[in-house]
């Protein structure tokens, strides 16, 4: 029993890496932006099915398909910042528009994979795929560890860059005081369209590391992340961006755990119990702090 | 002396509720204007018309002969107009010498001589040992005098003070006195908003009167103690 549980903590540290970096994809965006991106996972599966295409087409692992999609993304966001953004910004109430903007587009998303590449589950044969790594009574798949390695990659670049460079201090800020910024000379609708396609860029590469880190991939799964990265978000404190890593662990450990104790299909209700356990004790979050906004 | 600011005619609703009627005055360049009025006389919706926090119905606001109206906070900032608040808006998680450098975030100049600026204006005021302390671990005083030094970096103009003495130490209140006679003597403008008269009596070159979103005086400090509507506004009937 206890090498299970074992087994169980380290598999959630692993998988809670990946949804951390989802969920703080989500916590930036509506940082930035106040809006909250319900087609998060959507997104996300469309870089997973892109990374697909990539391997099927040319060849490309998950990894190197990360250095493709990147920049599709990145360009995809700032199309759709200048599409949906602004007019999300016009209207009377931005963040209800937004659930309701991007509600929308989870729903093409899906349709549109559904279309290309048909509801059949999907996987991506790699060089390391039946490899695994003993550590005594844990084995680590190596899909799983390069995914969690990737993560780890991203989240420090991505702190290096939100602490030292002053791109990522203008996103603190605004994140902080978007009134504020802007009276300083910021220009808030520029970093927000930055800060979109970022976010983009961010879930494509979780897409593509899901591809590493689950036997298949089907085009509704979308839903499901999307929950975990509000879920995650919520865990962590919604609006910091590091946060969502510690909600993405508490939640990949929690729902690992759960497995051992419970019959699989229980561990999502494991997971909600810790968010509604969450709203009522700290509803601000593991890392955020109440705030009235001015 | 030319003027730095023109407002002709500006009127702001909100709900049916005027919150500036008819609001004409110039501000010359190198002056200090204060305004002052009881509280919700429109003092604090004025500066937001002026830094496009709110956009005016009507009228027009020229600053250095270009109209203001319709412009966004940030293309309003760098035409050379920066802002002080109430309530100081630093930002709580980054540190005291990136929240004065946070105006010139990616700017061409170089960020090691800005560094170096900032430091300096931190060790002018007494507060170098706090450049790495986070903008939340300020007090309230220190706040607002962080958002004043924001103004050398930003090399304003125009520079809007609202109620920067409120809640202020007196030892800091005198800094603030230093840094705006500093800022004056290198050619800035102000426009002071202010509860505290002594502060406003010994800075200003006019003082404006507001109640009830319209100018019921305006001159220097002789003028406006003995005018019976702003006795009025203050005192009541």
């Amino acid at each position: 029993m206890f090498d299970l549980i074992l087994m169980a903590l380290a598999s959630g540290i692993l998988m809670g890496l990946i949804y951390g970096l989802v969920g703080i994809g989500m916590n930036i965006l509506y940082g930035v932006m106040r809006v909250v991106n319900f087609a998060h996972g959507e997104f996300m599966m469309l870089g997973a099915y892109l990374a697909f295409s990539l391997n099927k087409g040319f060849g490309l692992n998950p990894i190197q398909s990360i250095i493709i999609v990147i920049p599709i993304f990145f360009f995809l966001g700032l199309v759709l910042h200048t599409f949906l953004y602004e007019r999300i910004q016009r209207s009377d109430d931005p963040e209800v528009a937004s659930f309701l903007v991007f509600f929308g587009c989870s729903l093409i998303i899906t349709s549109l994979i559904l279309q290309i590449w048909n509801a059949d589950p999907r996987s991506i044969p790699f060089p390391f795929e039946t490899v695994s790594i003993f550590m005594g009574p844990i084995f680590l798949p190596m899909g799983r560890l390069i995914s969690a390695g990737i993560c780890i990659l991203v989240i420090l670049l991505l702190s290096l860059f939100l602490y030292r460079t002053y791109m990522g201090k203008a996103i603190r800020a605004i994140i902080e005081n978007r009134e504020a910024v802007s009276i300083l000379g910021i220009d808030v609708h520029k970093v927000s369209a930055i800060v979109f396609g970022g976010g983009l860029a961010i879930v494509a590469i979780t897409g593509c590391l899901v591809t590493l880190s689950f036997p298949v991939i089907t085009p509704v799964q979308g839903q499901i992340y999307t929950n975990i990265a509000f879920l995650v978000i919520v865990l962590g404190g919604l609006g910091t961006p590091l946060g969502a890593l510690i909600g993405g662990l508490v939640y990949g450990i929690a729902e690992s755990l759960s497995s051992v104790f419970m019959p699989i299909a229980l561990s999502p209700v494991v997971a909600f119990v810790i968010l509604i356990f969450m709203v009522m004790v700290r509803p601000q979050g593991l890392l955020g702090k109440v705030s009235t906004r001015i | 002396m030319n003027n730095l600011l023109e407002a002709k005619n500006i009127e702001k609703s909100f709900g049916g509720i005027k919150a500036l009627d008819n609001i004409s005055f110039s501000v010359p360049e190198n002056s200090i204007v204060s305004i002052i009025g009881p509280n919700g006389s429109g003092k604090t919706t004025f500066l937001n018309c002026v830094n496009g926090i709110y956009t005016p119905e009507k009228g027009s606001l020229k600053f250095k002969g270009q109209e203001l109206i319709h412009k966004k906070p940030h293309e309003i900032a760098k035409l050379g107009i920066s802002r002080t608040f109430q309530v100081a808006r630093m930002f709580q998680k980054i540190s005291v010498i990136d929240n004065i450098l946070a105006p010139v975030l990616g700017s061409k100049s170089s960020m090691g001589e800005l560094r170096k600026e900032a430091s300096l204006l931190l060790d002018r005021v007494g507060m170098s040992s706090l450049k790495e302390s986070l903008g939340g671990d300020l007090s309230g005083g220190q706040q607002k005098l962080i958002e004043l030094l924001r103004s050398w970096i930003m090399d304003s103009s125009l520079i809007l003070l609202d109620e920067p003495f409120a809640g202020v130490h007196p030892e800091l209140k005198h800094l603030f006195y230093e840094e705006i006679q500093k800022l004056k003597q290198m050619g800035k403008t102000f426009i002071l908003i202010s509860h505290d008269m002594k502060s406003v009596y010994t800075l200003s070159d006019e003082i404006i009167v507001f109640d009830l979103g319209a100018i019921i005086a305006q001159g220097n400090e002789e003028d406006i103690k003995n005018n019976d509507k702003v006795i009025e506004a203050y005192l009541g009937n």
